[in-house]
């Protein structure tokens, strides 16, 4: 089996992990290691996505689930773990730069535009309210933690946008 | 002993609602042996409520406002239908007068408290005056007009002294509510609050209120039916809150003495006398470090936790709403109940807790909650569910009942451990940290217990491993299909070749 390099979420740095099948079977059993982490892995199967490992003599539950763009969750032992694989860490880290570049204001939740309180070629404060939006029916109200200027606004009052959408152009003054 | 049935009994109910509430409510009714007609609106189609009516039809539109809460097309499908009754479930329009009026002159059975005292008590600045006139404790405050004049709000708020409260005169849920620290923070706080008000309620009107550090949050059960027979069902405690949304609630209180549940009892009934009240109701009391408890307002509804009293005095409360309704008397009297071990309660909410609790939405790929004795689980999603941001973000409630309150802890945990959700981030493993921390252990609850104490994410590496270990055979086995020269949109569920194998559902990437 590959190596295959995954991306815990938050700031963690990708890990390479390293699978060997041992042997044939109905329960497959793996080699894994990643980092100094090592464990020979039974894999139990009881549905799509769901079953338990073996490993160290303990069963755990897992249940699995790959979502859209190579995202990754994993159940286990109560707790849900998210990864990327290389590959979406890449793309994603291409969609944000040039946004960052040039600064930008986004939704942190999805949801509806209640109130732009800025035009571009206004100036701004760190913290002073730019935008409030909704999302099932609470309030958040969006500024930035520096001074700048308005370039653009790229959302309208009562607009419905994802989590991560970019609703205004900013440049933070030097 | 035979059945004894009711003559006038309702033979089909209409549910006003959506999620795990109607799903709730439709499981009595369908036990009374009354034929249950769901609502839905167009995001709602294939949602767990539709499947568990006896008959279902659409609502034109999209949002809340256009379906759920449009009282037009409710009452034109009740009378198309010939229904007896509406139950409105919670939220929505549980606490309209309006609706519950126009249900009256329909025809139709509102199951709830009349038009009358949902109005009163709807009111909070009407129902305040109206418990004190009772006598019940009430908090100090200032309920003049907030307008033009912020002078005046300003003077009153200096009296009452800060931090003051902000709070939405037909508020609820923590909507339209601002806590004010000072006199800088008044103005914004007024007008955040009011517009939130006014989008939530269609009524902008707000008013000041002491506000009190640390308090508990304990609210009473309370029951009335047209015989003029008035109980209370004991306490629940919602203590635990986030954004004055409360997350997790019990029965009993571990704060209340035998002297005063008694007390704050019979408070609550005396005031619900006086007041009229019918139906299912929670008097919500504020109860100071002190000791000291002050009324705080009324829920002229079946509250979210009602299943904490359902398991502790072992009633069906939508059982007892129906007979009420009809006409009946209540079931039980005041010495009938008693509260029996521990319930305990946690919403499970589309949210993560990591940023602030902010909302998450997508699809439910993965749902498996648990079972076991002393285990309930009101759930209003399953498999494939999609949680959009039209309505609230809670998905389920998971409930256990034990012996003692420690036992329902170790019982929560152990449930809460073995509760999957995956696809949209939840607050399970949060509320795990959160009912074994030490302090909730130890009864020391208060509203601002979340801002107070932390509940840092502590990872076991151990876990992380196997977690990675999981999602790496996840890929090991992507790339062997691609080495076989399958397609990589199409994951054949038959496909026998990985560890996968029967894993259909998996998108390929």
């Amino acid at each position: 089996m590959p190596t295959t390099l995954l991306k815990p979420a938050g700031d963690s740095q990708p890990v390479e992990v390293l699978l060997e099948r041992i042997g044939q079977g109905s329960s497959p059993r793996y080699a894994i290691r990643c980092g100094r982490f090592q464990a020979e892995v039974e894999v139990e199967h009881v549905g799509a996505g769901r079953g338990w490992l073996r490993a160290g003599g303990k069963i755990y539950p897992f249940a699995a689930a790959v979502g859209k763009k190579s995202t990754i969750q994993i159940w286990v032992r109560g707790r849900v773990y998210a990864c990327e694989t290389a590959t979406a860490v890449r793309n994603r880290a291409a969609e944000t730069a040039s946004a960052s570049a040039s600064g930008a204001l986004t939704a942190g939740m999805p949801g509806t535009i209640l109130k732009v309180n800025v035009s571009p070629g206004d100036s701004f404060q760190a913290h002073q309210p730019l935008i409030i939006m909704e999302s099932m029916k609470m309030e958040m109200t969006l500024s930035m933690p520096y001074d700048g200027q308005v370039d653009e606004i790229t959302c309208r009052v009562g607009q419905l946008v994802e989590m991560g959408a970019i609703l205004a152009r900013l440049q933070k003054r030097e | 002993m035979a059945r004894v049935p009711v003559v006038n009994m309702f033979r089909k109910v209409l549910i006003a609602n959506r999620g795990e509430i109607a799903v709730r409510i439709a499981a009595t009714l369908q036990q009374m042996g009354i034929r249950v007609i769901a609502v839905y609106s167009e995001p709602d189609q294939q949602s767990v409520h539709v499947g568990c009516a006896d008959e279902a039809y659409p609502l034109t539109g999209r949002t809340a406002a256009e379906t759920y809460l449009c009282q037009e097309q409710i009452l034109a499908i009740a009378k198309e239908h010939e229904v007896g009754a509406i139950h409105p479930g919670y939220g929505f329009l549980s606490e309209n007068s309006v609706f519950a009026q126009a249900c009256h002159d329909a025809g139709i059975t509102f199951i709830g408290p009349s038009a009358q005292v949902i109005r009163a008590m709807g009111d909070k600045i009407q129902a305040k005056a109206a418990f004190a006139k009772a006598g019940v404790p009430v908090v100090p405050g200032w309920s003049g007009e907030i307008g033009g004049n912020d002078g005046a709000v300003m003077r009153e708020a200096k009296r009452i002294g800060f931090p003051v409260l902000v709070k939405a005169a037909a508020g609820g849920g923590g909507r339209g509510m601002r806590v004010v620290h000072d006199e800088g923070e008044l103005a914004p706080a007024l007008e955040s609050a009011q517009r939130e008000a006014a989008a939530a309620f269609g009524d902008s009107r707000v008013f000041l209120e002491k506000y009190i550090t640390h308090p508990r949050h304990v609210e009473f059960q309370i029951f009335g039916d047209r015989h003029g027979n008035v109980v209370h069902l004991f306490e629940r405690e919602c203590s635990i809150q986030r954004r004055h949304q409360k997350i997790v609630e019990e029965s009993p209180s571990p704060a209340l003495s035998p002297e005063l549940r008694k007390q704050m009892g019979e408070a609550a009934v005396a005031a619900a006398k006086a007041v009229g009240y019918t139906n299912a109701g929670t008097v919500e009391f504020l109860v100071a470090p002190s000791g000291e408890f002050f009324f705080l307002e009324v829920n002229t509804r079946l509250q979210v936790e009602h299943p904490v009293t359902e398991l502790v005095v072992g009633q069906d409360l939508v059982r007892a709403q129906v007979t009420v309704a009809v006409g009946e008397p209540l079931s039980f009297v005041q010495d009938d109940l008693h509260q029996v071990g521990c319930a305990l309660e946690c919403r499970i909410y589309a949210e993560d807790p990591a940023r602030g609790f902010a909302p998450s939405t997508g699809v439910i790929d993965r749902y498996q909650p648990p079972g076991g004795p002393g285990i309930r689980v009101d759930s209003g999603v399953a498999e494939g569910s999609t949680v959009s941001v039209h309505y609230d973000p809670m998905l389920a409630k998971l409930i256990v009942h034990a012996r003692t309150r420690s036992e329902a802890i170790d019982r929560m945990s152990w449930a809460l451990n073995r509760f999957a959700i995956l696809g949209v981030t939840t607050n399970v493993a949060f509320l795990d940290r959160l009912v074994t921390h030490p302090e909730f252990r130890a009864g020391r609850l208060h509203t601002d217990f979340l801002q107070v104490q932390r509940l840092d994410d502590v990872c076991d590496p151990f876990s992380l491993d196997l977690a990675l270990a999981v999602a790496a055979l996840a890929v090991g086995h992507d790339k062997a299909r691609h080495r076989h020269g399958r397609s990589a949109s199409v994951e054949p569920a038959s496909s026998p070749s990985g560890p996968w194998h029967g894993a259909g559902a998996w998108r390929a990437f």
